[in-house]
């Protein structure tokens, strides 16, 4: 801390900012501990005592579902693809009162009826089933620990965007990256200091005022979080609509732009310059170009790795023999920028234009929108990898049902309708989410529809378009500082995220594996210690795995996300309102969504490979829809085939006492 | 002995849902239907002018930005005068230490 408030460069009033949130986070952390105290720990640890009021209950519930997918993966998805996506988020009009209302009113009753802490809890006393209760926590904390992977990346690339250029953090990593040396695994997993430092400094964060705090912590947190959110999203909208000219301008210029080109670049010292005017490194993100000839127009690139000449880790030298490298000429990845009048005004520093720039092959187009205009203002929008665009009727479709409904199985939703204290609360929060919600998604989507106006080239690294926008118009409106409160915004939606599930994850283990059966007559103060343990330990375990994770964060979310839906949505809702629902249904419906999501992803990477991430999309449909209809249909026969459930468990849920 | 009466909650509760469900099947149906009709072209063959609304393309106004308004509409007239409210009960302490 005292290291970031020392910044003297021009982000120094944005680290402020930053830091006094932080601050502000672990005193909240601070102040539920001292509540801890005096209630009875584990309901007051996991479920704040089933006393959530509305502004609590509603923002909670906002900030945990407004993942590091919505604030970095989605401005991602927003970025590449354009205006099409306004209908992949498009059902986030329903999704406030679909999420709270379908069943919240009767999870938070049965929760009460069976005192039930976590959600394998209230399935376990719902049929009586051990089993169920085991199955249950068995894939809550599978699935809440990978996610919790792809959100502590999130967390890291925010603070990097943060701190790249403030001196401090520089010397920080130069130190740190020779501390690592000595640590043999690290150096062969090919880390570079500077993410790692930060997913180190966000991790430790994260993890400590959560284990510290508790539920309560969480969810005061995210009410702090939930309001940034909304802060950064009402401060940009105009300053990026303004920026990009107006929001028609905007779409004018997006119906213009044609999709970028993957190319590979051979890049050679000048034959005249020394070694310092050449520049040895190149970064990633710098534009290089091809200058104009008579028979061919200018052609525009934007670097996608750093390269370097003398130092053949960064960039691939090119090989003149089996064992030697040309230290003058390296290839580096790069996009070609297609549209015309983004190259007729992108400049490129003067002194790169010494350099010998070559195409190396022909490159790859698009495989659906290359070289069309209105691509990006029109469905099924451009994108590289698949021919039949990204958002073809079947998917938008899937999309719609699966952000709706996908969030009305996640446990983390879950647990907290079991956490308000009454129905009125419950009203009034599908109402304050509805508007909070609306405020969120639309107005990102306009956002970063602009960003492709703004920040051109940005395919390079989509997932740093957020912070890099919110640094770009924070300056250009002379108020450098507001972006740390901005970058604070996706900083807070991962933090809120995390939090809550590695509080899943971790009451998963105490309550429903020791408590419940290991160790019924542990005293308070073992289930006390054993808490904390768990939930340090998971988080560390999580942290550590994202050193090295999958390029593409919201394929992480979205597999673990639906994964967790598919798993207990249907269980859940038919345990809510169908009477005639047994053990054995429930049992079963909760594998097969299981194993058919998981099959349909494990098959896809087998064909698309491990970057890729893509599930087999069955005719189309997302794995979740896929999932949810077996997991329902296996629900119904198998629960026909069977004995009905005994009559004291109908009549306890579903009868007047 | 008389026939045991459903608890008022769980009823009050499936009515809601009903509500909820309706309301998704009918903004899915106006979303997919605009999206089809004036905002989809899979096999690339766009119009060389795409209209526009509020300075966003027409589809999306009207598929997107429209239900959406109705949506919230929605919303507050089912907070207001459709759900009711309901006794949800006392928890019954921590299970197995209690």
């Amino acid at each position: 801390m005292t290291l970031l408030f020392a910044s003297t460069g021009g982000n120094s009033g944005a680290l402020i900012v930053f830091c006094l949130y932080m601050l502000a986070v672990f005193a909240m952390a601070a102040l539920s501990h001292r509540v801890l105290a005096r209630r009875k720990f584990l309901s007051e640890y996991f479920l704040g005592s089933r006393s959530l009021g509305v502004w609590a209950f509603a923002l909670t519930f906002a900030a945990t579902s407004a993942s590091g997918g919505s604030f970095m993966g989605f401005p991602a998805v927003v970025y590449g693809h354009g205006w099409v996506v306004a209908l992949w988020i498009g059902s986030y009009m329903v999704v406030p009162i679909l999420v709270m209302g379908l069943l919240g009113k009767r999870i938070n009753q049965l929760s009460r009826k069976t005192g039930a802490i976590t959600l394998p809890d209230l399935l376990r006393d719902r049929f009586e089933s051990a089993p169920l209760g085991g199955l249950a926590t068995f894939l809550l904390v599978f699935f809440v620990t990978i996610n919790l992977v792809g959100q502590f990346k999130a967390g890291s690339v925010i603070l990097q965007a943060l701190l790249h250029d403030v001196p401090q953090y520089q010397a920080a990593v130069g130190r740190f990256g020779e501390l690592l040396r000595g640590v043999p695994w690290l150096a062969s997993q090919e880390v570079s200091p500077g993410p790692l430092l930060c997913l180190l400094g966000f991790g430790v964060g994260v993890i400590v005022y959560t284990t510290y705090g508790g539920f309560r912590a969480v969810v005061w947190t995210d009410v702090l979080q939930g309001v940034v959110m909304i802060g950064g999203v009402v401060i940009m909208l105009p300053l990026a609509i303004y920026y990009a000219g107006g929001l028609a301008g905007a779409t004018r210029d997006m119906a213009d732009q044609t999709p970028p080109r993957e190319v590979t670049l051979r890049v050679a010292r000048s034959a005249t310059g020394d070694t310092e005017s050449n520049h040895d490194i190149l970064p990633s993100g710098t534009w290089l170009q091809i200058a104009a000839t008579d028979d061919q127009p200018r052609r525009l690139f934007r670097t996608s790795a750093r390269g370097h000449f003398a130092d053949g880790t960064h960039g691939q030298l090119v090989r003149t023999s089996a064992d030697s490298k040309d230290e003058t000429r390296f290839d580096i990845p790069a996009y070609e920028i297609t549209t015309a009048k983004q190259i007729d005004q992108i400049k490129v520093s003067p002194h790169l234009l010494d350099h010998n720039v070559t195409a190396v092959g022909r490159g790859k187009r698009y495989a659906f929108g290359a070289g069309e205009r209105n691509t990006y203002v029109t469905g099924p929008g451009p994108s590289l990898a698949d021919e039949a665009g990204f958002l073809p009727l079947s998917l938008a479709m899937s999309f719609f049902l699966m952000w709706t409904f996908s969030g009305a199985g996640q446990p983390g939703n879950m647990v907290r309708q079991m956490a308000f204290k009454d129905s009125r609360t419950l009203r009034y929060g599908i109402l304050t989410l509805c508007f909070y919600y609306s405020l969120i998604y639309f107005p990102l989507v306009v956002i970063f529809c602009c960003a492709r106006v703004i920040l051109p080239g940005w395919e390079i690294d989509p997932d740093r378009i957020m912070p890099e926008m919110a640094k770009t118009l924070t300056s250009s409106a002379g108020f450098p500082w507001l972006a740390g409160l901005l970058v604070a915004a996706p900083f807070a939606a991962v933090m809120s995220t995390v939090d809550s599930f590695l509080l899943m994850s971790s009451s998963g283990v105490v309550r429903d594996i020791y408590q419940r059966n290991i160790n019924p007559a542990a005293s308070e103060k073992t289930i006390k210690r054993l808490t904390y343990i768990v939930t340090l330990a998971i988080g560390s375990a999580a942290m550590f795995a994202a050193i090295n994770p999958p390029k593409y964060l919201q394929q992480i979310i979205i597999f673990t996300g639906s994964g967790l839906s598919t798993s207990f949505l249907v269980p859940v809702a038919l345990s809510l309102y169908w009477p005639r629902f047994n053990r054995a249904g429930a049992i079963s419906s909760m594998l097969a969504g299981f194993v058919s999501y998981t099959s349909l992803y494990a098959v896809g990477f087998a064909q698309s490979g491990y970057e890729q991430m893509q599930p087999l999309q069955l005719g189309n449909f997302h794995p979740f829809v896929i999932g949810a209809i077996v997991s329902l249909s296996t629900a119904i026969t198998v629960t026909l085939l069977t004995r009905p459930p005994e009559e004291h468990l109908t009549r306890k849920f579903f009868y007047k006492p | 002995m008389a026939k045991p009466q459903f608890d008022p909650v769980f009823l009050h509760a499936r009515r809601e849902a009903l509500y909820i469900l309706g309301l998704f099947v009918f903004c899915f149906a106006w979303a997919m239907g605009v999206y089809l009709v004036d905002g989809y072209y899979p096999r690339g063959d766009i119009p060389a002018e795409i209209a526009l609304v509020f300075g966003m393309p027409r589809w999306v106004f009207w598929g997107i930005l429209a239900p959406w308004l109705f949506c919230i509409g929605s919303t507050v007239w089912f907070v207001f005068f459709f759900m009711k409210d309901d006794d949800l009960g006392e928890a019954d302490g921590d299970k197995v230490n209690g």
